[in-house]
């Protein structure tokens, strides 16, 4: 592929509720990209109620951003883990329910969006991802 | 294709440069997480200039190049702000949010950026750390 490498696909303080979904920035250039193993982190976790993060992926940037990895976490420090693999199968494309993911679709792009409920206090999320 | 400034930068770094370690730190202690990125630059003490001019002996000047900033898309995705907030997130910060670590030794921090940027493109970052 392009640019095999790791990536952090968001990195933030967590405090007051994201009640609209934040799209992170997108990591690009990503053709050709077979694998990915995604790292999701929540550090400290208190106070909040829930808080999500979906890994998103398309072809170009003039697709449409395809959800293919989903992290939920509430009220305590968590690490969660999967890789999404690129396979010649057809992919069913829909919304992700919580802590699943959607093998066979990785695009040329990365991003994440996030959301949450509640306030969390000193709480930091990271989601990294190896690329390959 | 790089910017001939790039491009020329990178070959006297490979020359005369050495690696070290840029940090972004993001949240607050304990529960930090670090966005590092391994770069090329010159690093050099303060010359007599800057000392009579009254900066610590212990500082040290950075001049990097943009390249493995942009590689590695440093420091990874953001939320996206608007104008005038939407700052170029691959400068690096002065105020403690960014470190770097040099030759093993403890992080030093930011304390003044000089990013170079030649028809809106990020050339070269010309920086000052202190610890």
């Amino acid at each position: 592929m392009d640019s095999p490498g790791d990536y952090v696909l968001a990195s933030l303080s967590v405090s007051t509720a994201i009640t609209t979904s934040q799209a992170q920035t997108a990591i690009t250039g990503l053709a050709g990209m077979r694998e990915v193993a995604l790292e999701a982190e929540l550090l400290g976790g208190t106070g909040g109620s829930t808080f999500t993060a979906v890994v998103r992926s398309r072809v170009g940037s003039g697709g449409t951003l395809r959800e293919i990895a989903r992290f939920d976490f509430t009220t305590a420090a968590a690490k969660s883990c999967t890789i999404v693999k690129g396979a010649a199968s057809i992919a069913a494309l829909a919304a992700l329910s919580a802590n699943s993911v959607l093998q066979n679709f990785l695009g040329t792009e990365l991003d994440c969006i996030l959301s949450s409920t509640g306030t969390y206090t000193n709480t930091t999320f990271v989601l990294r991802a190896s690329v390959s | 294709m790089a910017h001939p400034a790039i491009a020329a930068l990178d070959s006297a770094l490979a020359q005369a440069g050495e690696d070290f370690i840029l940090r972004r730190v993001i949240g607050s202690a304990p529960n930090q997480v670090n966005i590092d990125v391994t770069c090329r630059a010159r690093i050099d003490a303060m010359t007599e200039k800057d000392l009579a001019a009254g900066i610590p002996a212990t500082d040290l000047n950075i001049i990097m190049s943009p390249t493995q900033i942009n590689d590695a898309q440093w420091p990874g995705g953001t939320t996206p702000a608007l104008p005038p907030f939407n700052v170029d997130q691959r400068i690096p910060r002065a105020g403690g949010v960014d470190k770097v670590l040099i030759r093993g030794q403890p992080p030093r921090a930011v304390v003044f950026v000089d990013p170079k940027i030649v028809g809106g493109e990020l050339v070269r970052i010309n920086m000052r750390v202190s610890g």
